[in-house]
């Protein structure tokens, strides 16, 4: 069976929820968004929301193959109820937590925030999430704990790529603690109002807008809060071509993409020809959000990519 | 029985032969165009997905590379079949440039957007982009001299030119293998296929005699 986001919402319903999204969030994300989350540069600010289609149709998660197209069609055979997240390491509360006993302690509000892919495009996307801090002030970090760490799922009977080696899994990432209590960090749990769809990370992923896409780790079951450097998936791989930090910068060269500049995926005309024609921005240091840059004032970013 | 099966094959590579004789090379650019009517059809039916230009830009180059790596194959199976299937050789090797130019377009113009001095820095900077460079470089004499007037007046030294191919194809099959992020099983058994056809050149093919009786 192929999900499409047709077959998850009837089309009319849809449609209508997009008229009135797209309103509501033109607005919002004018006004209110605004305040609630300083949202980095105006430049990107102003680019038009990805439409739902584009958002569940183009996604990097291995797990379900290496296309793009490949989690749309593959990622429905995984299961997500119930789920679990174990918060383990330095926290005064470790246990597994459900789902529902995290997302029913916790504020749920909308950020559109900017993702950059390392390949060297972007997408503008309405997220659904809680702040990441607010989950581990409620746990309550120990002293000493200086990073986090984050793992996807690790189900090879429903995630097929798991039994291959294209990648080390479970997939892994982390970030350190002051990156992780920064009121941009987001732990998602839907998109466009949606509960979030199984291709993007269902039901709960990382977003930290100002670090490459890998950085924002899916479908997590186990945050780890602990002294030592993390293990990340992509680092692990290719150490020289991913660097541990992975901050959005322009003047960091990739050896296989450009990192000056993205093009930014299906955002400027209407159509599948409109699509065709994706406007290339200049890249913004962090993305656009300048706000995150005290916490790596006095480090070589050029060495600390 | 053993005459019969003889003259039964015999029968047989005679029809193929005839058949692949009579094929108007003008024909042979027709079909090669259909590729291209194939993804620009695709392109309007919407069937290209969320983003067409990687999906334009990624079957120009393979349909490129499929149609050199026919090129090469053409003149091992035309010893092993006593047919004559080299006078196809020069049309689809234009037409795997012709390619090879609309995918680079792609990539300059719809891709990179004519930022050139982002261009320079990937050429400069990227390897895999470096290679796909130097390939189609090497391949611009090969289409140059690609026509019969060229081909008398370069005489003994027009085979050697063309022998650039070699390297070309190699350089482009590790482009393919290099593009993605991780090792990628279709570039790696595109690359195995070259280096294969290319080794073909080194053992001497005999040809199937028993088919010409």
């Amino acid at each position: 069976m192929k999900i499409d986001s047709d077959n998850i919402t009837p089309k009319h319903l849809f449609i209508n929820r997009r008229k009135v999204l797209q309103l509501g969030l033109a607005l919002s994300s004018l006004i209110a968004f605004n305040k609630i989350s300083p949202l980095g540069a105006q430049e990107v600010f102003e680019r038009k929301l990805n439409t739902f289609k584009e958002i569940t149709n183009y996604n990097n998660f291995y797990e379900f193959g290496i296309d793009k197209t490949d989690p749309a069609t593959h990622a429905h055979k995984l299961t997500i109820s119930p789920w679990t997240v174990e918060i383990a390491g330095l926290v005064e509360n470790p246990g597994i937590y459900s789902l529902e006993e995290i997302s029913s302690e916790m504020d749920i509000e909308k950020r559109i925030y900017s993702l950059r892919c390392v390949e060297g495009w972007s997408m503008m996307i309405p997220w659904n999430g809680f702040q990441l801090s607010n989950l581990l002030k409620k746990v309550g970090v120990k002293e000493g704990a200086k990073y986090v760490g984050f793992e996807t799922l690790y189900r090879p009977e429903e995630m097929h790529m798991q039994k291959t080696r294209v990648l080390r899994w479970p997939y892994s990432e982390g970030l350190r603690i002051d990156e992780a209590m920064h009121p941009l960090t987001l732990m998602a749990t839907g998109v466009y109002d949606m509960p979030l769809p199984k291709q993007n990370g269902a039901p709960i992923r990382l977003v930290v807008p100002w670090k490459y896409g890998f950085k924002s780790i899916k479908s997590i079951t186990k945050i780890t809060l602990q002294e030592t450097e993390p293990m990340s998936s992509w680092n692990f791989q290719n150490p020289r071509e991913y660097g541990f930090y992975s901050n959005v910068n322009p003047t960091v060269h990739h050896p296989r993409w450009s990192q000056a500049s993205e093009r930014y995926i299906g955002g400027d005309g209407e159509g599948y020809l409109g699509n065709l024609f994706t406007p290339r921005y200049d890249t913004k240091m962090f993305n656009g959000y300048n706000e995150v840059s005290s916490m790596y004032e006095g480090m070589d970013l050029s060495e600390y990519y | 029985m053993g005459n019969d099966s003889v003259s039964v094959a015999s029968k047989i590579y005679i029809f193929i032969n005839y058949r692949v004789r009579s094929i108007r090379i003008s024909h042979v650019y027709l079909l090669l165009t259909l590729p291209l009517i194939i993804l620009i059809s695709e392109l309007f039916l919407g069937k290209l997905g969320v983003d067409p230009m990687r999906r334009v830009e990624e079957t120009l180059g393979i349909t490129a590379l499929n149609l050199l790596i026919v090129t090469l194959v053409l003149a091992p199976l035309s010893k092993l079949t006593a047919i004559n299937f080299i006078r196809l050789r020069r049309s689809i090797g234009l037409m795997s440039f012709f390619y090879i130019c609309l995918h680079l377009l792609t990539w300059l113009m719809l891709d990179m957007q004519l930022r050139w001095s982002e261009i320079l820095i990937s050429i400069a900077k990227k390897p895999f982009i470096l290679l796909g460079m130097i390939s189609f470089i090497l391949l611009l004499p090969l289409a140059i001299t690609s026509n019969n007037y060229l081909t008398k007046k370069l005489g003994s030294l027009w085979s050697k030119i063309h022998r650039i191919i070699y390297p070309a194809i190699i350089l482009a099959g590790i482009h393919y293998l290099m593009m993605a992020k991780t090792i990628e099983l279709d570039a790696v058994i595109y690359l195995i296929i070259i280096l294969l056809l290319i080794s073909l050149r080194l053992v001497k093919l005999k040809k199937i005699t028993w088919l010409q009786k």
